[in-house]
């Protein structure tokens, strides 16, 4: 296995790319969806009231500690989200009192909690791309770690791979075949290169303790006590004290949030978390929002009772500061609109270089042995179908499955989510069966059906239709109608190529002898 | 691993030439010979354990040695932990033969647990 620094990272590139390839479609798909997470949240939850201003902060901290008092007195934690924007909308509560965990969502014009359907909704949604689904929590993080840390070497040894990064950039030669399908794959590597290096690093570095927990333990010692000394030591952790069992009256929380707003700056709370509330040794923490990927992380301790400024994070170490910035640039909560659009074209841009990498794949293996076909290029080819065609079918299906599902089920945020995957394997089944260059067709027809008609379902089924939202304003709601009707679009043109492109594809390959194709393959290799 | 798999001896005018390997075929459905999947299996082994071993014992000798306070430390060389994974898995794949990639994992695994035992003997 003698070959030049190129060669050799050209198969570490096709072979590790192979291996993982529609695992990392997968997380790229339903993690980019996740940019849009609160918008699929909302339009899941079609009950909840339409066109609603978001109200000041104050006036959310204000809503939101009188419901707690209402609803969680013996509470020995209770945490309130106030309203900051695009991630959290409405006033969000948490408490954890002797009957367990609660969280509870609040109309702010009423100060009511919001009533909706049960939906895992976009956060289920976007969940997938880092717990998978059906898995114990360990074993999904050590599979989409060990995918991750291929499609970082992928990425490595394609970057070593290519010859010239700045020509190909600008180099497309459309109808040639497998030579189109290598100009596309190295124009959506290039063109987001630095998002996909970005996103894939700070996804492992999100599980980096449970990855390298041998670095911790090297330097802290064994066990739960010693890494949680490393992560106070890191994290300039808060020390929360137990509680005293004394009884204190509370320092005003509405002040301490304007002291807040003081040093972050106005409305740029994430959170009030509040430890032992009532008691002497209470304890306020604020997180701020995300106002940039940097100020991830960013937090404030009071004592509960004098109110006194305990800690204040943004005194944290550098590397401390490069871990939270990689995690917020990973996130991007920080985002504005164009900015968020532009983090979803680039998820989009990684997940279709994935699909033209694996399409790729086939591409050399069909034309290069004309005679005889690659033993594996069957099954990636339908795998391929069945995934990145499949897997948009099955996410529309789960949308599907949101509005058709009677609201009063029985566990039905499982069954929108089991109606995903039904729907998957299903595509997959389809791909196995039907001639390949008749399922592409076939299947972006699915897809264009299936998203081209879901706001139609919605306008039928709910009172938010495009009808309704539109004329309102509510691009929020719209937004998600409209982008499915864009998909449907994109994937109906889809497949009006797709069908004419295979019908050519088909009669372009010749029926060769075996021992033809053998030395067609050698002589493909050499030149 | 006790012993690294015996490969085939390339000829010899590769070796000065590394540049016109391109000839030696390899992949798209060719059957390689049974050195050249053994040389495989062994660079996959060095690259995927062996790179794991070198990431993580690296990157605590790193936290080991960083002039910073010791959760600082520990911080800074697990974020780094990946980079140095990624390039063992590069190495162990460029390296010239399957037995220079089993030595060079070997060779900076073992360099890092040294600095870890002599640097990190003080830290707990």
């Amino acid at each position: 296995m003698k070959q030049s620094l190129r060669q050799s990272m050209a198969s570490l590139h096709t072979w590790a790319g192979l291996l993982v390839g529609w695992v990392l479609f997968f997380m790229f798909l339903t993690g980019t969806l996740g940019y849009f997470d609160t918008e699929i949240d909302r339009w899941m939850r079609p009950e909840l009231p339409v066109g609603q201003l978001q109200p000041s902060q104050r006036t959310g901290i204000e809503i939101g500690l009188e419901r707690l008092a209402a609803a969680a007195p013996d509470a020995t934690q209770w945490t309130l989200y106030p309203p900051s924007g695009r991630d959290v909308y409405h006033v969000s509560l948490y408490w954890v009192d002797d009957a367990g965990e609660h969280s509870e969502t609040l109309d702010h014009d009423t100060g009511r909690p919001l009533e909706a359907r049960a939906t895992g909704g976009g956060q289920a949604l976007y969940q997938l791309h880092y717990l998978l689904r059906y898995l114990p929590y360990g074993a999904a993080t050590w599979i989409v770690g060990f995918c991750s840390m291929l499609m970082l070497t992928v990425i490595v040894s394609g970057v070593i791979t290519h010859k010239r990064i700045f020509r190909d950039f600008f180099t497309f030669r459309p109808r040639k075949g497998r030579r189109s399908w290598l100009d596309l794959h190295s124009l959506f590597s290039v063109l987001a290169l630095p998002f996909h290096l970005m996103i894939t690093y700070s996804g492992l570095v999100f599980f980096v303790f449970t990855y390298m927990a041998f670095v911790v333990s090297a330097t802290y010692g064994d066990g739960p006590e010693a890494s949680s000394r490393f992560f106070d030591d890191a994290f300039r952790n808060p020390a929360v004290p137990e509680a005293a069992g004394v009884p204190a009256p509370m320092a005003s929380l509405t002040e301490l949030a304007a002291r807040a707003d003081a040093l972050w700056g106005e409305g740029q709370i994430r959170s009030i978390d509040v430890r032992h509330p009532g008691d002497a040794n209470a304890r306020v923490i604020l997180t701020r929002s995300h106002v940039d990927p940097v100020s991830n992380g960013g937090r404030i301790v009071f004592d509960g009772v004098s109110g006194a400024l305990l800690e204040h994070t943004d005194r944290r170490s550098g590397p401390t500061a490069v871990n939270d910035a990689l995690l917020g640039l990973h996130e991007g909560l920080f985002a504005t609109p164009v900015l968020r659009w532009l983090y979803f074209a680039a998820g989009l841009i990684g997940t279709a270089m994935i699909a033209t990498g694996l399409v790729l794949w086939t591409a050399k293996r069909r034309t290069a042995n004309a005679g005889r076909a690659h033993v594996g290029l069957a099954p990636v080819e339908r795998l391929n179908v069945g995934t990145i065609i499949g897997l948009p079918v099955a996410i529309a299906a789960y949308f599907w499955a949101n509005r058709l599902l009677p609201v009063t089920l029985e566990g039905r945020a499982d069954l929108e989510m089991n109606a995903l995957f039904v729907v998957w394997l299903l595509m997959l089944a389809h791909a196995a069966v039907r001639p390949v260059h008749r399922a592409w067709a076939e299947q972006a027809l699915f897809a264009s059906a299936a998203f081209g008609l879901l706001p139609v379902v919605n306008a039928l089924t709910t009172d938010i239709g495009l009808a309704a939202t539109v004329p309102a304003g509510d691009w929020m709601l719209a937004g998600v109608d409209l982008t499915a009707l864009a998909c449907g679009a994109g994937f109906a043109a889809a497949a009006r190529r797709l069908r004419r492109l295979r019908a050519g594809d088909r009669a372009r390959v010749p029926a060769a002898p075996e021992p033809a194709g053998r030395r067609l393959r050698e002589a493909s290799q050499r030149s | 691993m006790s012993l690294p798999p015996r490969l085939p001896r390339p000829p010899s005018a590769l070796d000065e030439n590394p540049g016109k390997a391109a000839t030696q075929a390899t992949g798209h459905g060719a059957a390689p010979a049974f050195g050249a999947r053994a040389g495989i299996a062994a660079r996959v082994l060095a690259a995927g354990l062996g790179g794991c071993v070198v990431a993580s014992v690296g990157a605590a000798a790193l936290a080991a040695v960083l002039p910073m306070p010791r959760g600082d430390a520990v911080m800074a060389a697990v974020l780094l932990s990946f980079a140095i994974y990624v390039a063992a898995i590069v190495w162990a794949f460029a390296a010239r033969s399957a037995l220079r990639a089993l030595c060079g994992i070997a060779a900076a695994a073992g360099l890092s647990l040294l600095v870890l035992a002599v640097a990190g003997s003080g830290l707990r």
